[in-house]
Formats: structure tokens, C-alpha cells, sequence
């Protein structure tokens, strides 16, 4: 039901810097594009079936 | 937090929240769903700010609870030997000192609002604002005395202006179910 993973608290004295407004922007496209990617490679064999 | 005797607590509370569907790369590369967690040092915590508290306030809501009769051993008398409440769920409102991105998406049913927008669409989400809450709880004395991770639908049900023309959004957090939920204590 609940996976026994720790919950961690942030640090506040030393908080994580927010992404800049193109570092996410280019993860997400990266993201993106993998997942694309992904489906693209399965999409062969599915025709295949 | 010290579980030895009770204690008087007044709270600060801070909140984090990641929005679902963005990248994160700690502790690696994913994306943040009901399954999956940013760690804490993950820059997603602190790049969709809600802002800071100013009222938080929790509730807990129950479907009917069923009351389960039998008699007591050895009479005829029938007494309630359980109560069982299979419908249950968590809720959190909380009141915000500053206006952002994500309080903007929520009132407006926008969706999500990138940093590099500049303009949103009102009424053009149809399904939820989902995403980690990260709740923090300090208190005076001890300091942090709790941790929540909730995955969370989001509503703004309010863009409220104060006697001071401040606005203040009021979020309402919803509990949704996720195996990666917990409390730190």
C-alpha cells in the first residue's frame, strides 16, 4: 500500500535555487523527446502483433 | 519531533510543490507523477513557489461510518463492537501572503503557467492540478516537528483581497492516494 521510503525535509537554511526559466524548458523537450522516442521504437513491433 | 510528553505547539508552516509532469533530475532523471518523487535538493521544490503561509488549516472528512452490532458474550443485549469508516480523506486549506504562478493556474483553470509564458487561458483545463506538496511545520521551541508529503489535486478557491487591498489566494490541497505519500515525524 505505502512504500516504506523516507520523507526527507528540505534543508531551509539551504534551500535548492530554482531551475532557470530555459534549464526547464530544455529538460521537459528532453523529456519529451525521449518519451517520443520511446514509442516510436515500440510502435514496429506493435504492427508486427 | 519529541514523542516523549505532549507539547504546546504554534506553527510556521513553509510549502513546497511540484507540479506533475515536470522534469526533475534528483536523485535522477524522472518525472514527477504519484509514483515518482523529486529528492529534496531537487530545484523543482523551490521553482513553482506558492509563496508564505499566512493561516493554514487542516480537516479530515469520513463517508458514513458503519457500526458493526453484536451481542455482548453471554447476553442478549446488543451493543457496537466497531465502527468502521471505509471512505475517508485529508484536505488542507491554506491562505497565501503573495500571488504566483500556480495560484493563478488554480483560480483560473489555466493550465500549469511555465516560467517563460506571458499570457494564460482562463477555463481551459479540464482535468486537476496534481503535484507533491511538501509540507515543513515548525515550531518556537523545537523546530521542525513535522514533514508531509502529499500528493495533492490543487484548487484556488479564492483570489481573497484583505482590508489592505492585499491578495491573499486561498488553496485548498486535496489528499490523493500514492504509495510514495508519508509524514516524517
Amino acid at each position: 500500500m505505502f512504500k516504506k521510503d523516507k520523507v526527507e525535509s528540505i534543508d531551509h537554511k539551504n534551500l535548492p535555487k530554482p531551475y532557470k526559466p530555459d534549464e526547464l524548458q530544455k529538460l521537459n523537450d528532453a523529456r519529451q523527446a525521449e518519451a517520443e522516442s520511446q514509442k516510436s521504437e515500440t510502435k514496429p513491433e506493435e504492427k508486427a502483433e | 519531533m519529541n514523542q516523549n510528553k505532549p507539547s504546546v505547539i504554534a506553527t510556521g508552516d513553509f510549502l513546497y510543490f511540484a507540479p506533475a509532469g515536470q522534469a526533475f533530475t534528483v536523485p535522477q532523471a524522472g518525472v514527477v507523477s504519484n509514483v515518482s518523487k523529486p529528492g529534496v535538493t531537487d530545484p523543482i521544490w523551490t521553482t513553482f513557489a506558492l509563496g508564505t503561509v499566512k493561516k493554514p488549516t487542516q480537516d479530515k472528512w469520513d463517508g458514513k461510518p458503519v457500526k458493526i452490532s453484536a451481542p455482548m458474550p453471554g447476553t442478549g443485549i446488543v451493543v457496537t463492537t466497531n465502527i468502521i469508516r471505509p471512505t475517508q480523506g485529508l484536505q488542507m486549506m491554506v491562505e497565501m501572503n503573495e500571488l504566483f504562478r500556480v495560484a493563478l493556474a488554480g483560480f483560473y483553470k489555466s493550465p500549469l503557467i511555465m516560467l517563460t509564458d506571458t499570457a494564460l487561458y482562463p477555463l481551459s483545463r479540464s482535468d486537476g492540478l496534481q503535484g507533491w506538496l511538501k509540507r515543513q511545520r515548525y515550531d518556537a521551541a523545537k523546530g521542525l516537528w513535522i514533514t508531509d508529503d502529499w500528493w495533492v489535486d490543487v484548487d484556488v478557491t479564492d483570489l481573497a483581497t484583505d482590508e489592505e487591498n492585499v491578495i491573499h489566494p486561498k488553496f485548498q490541497f486535496e489528499w490523493l492516494y500514492s504509495p510514495l505519500a508519508g509524514t516524517a515525524i
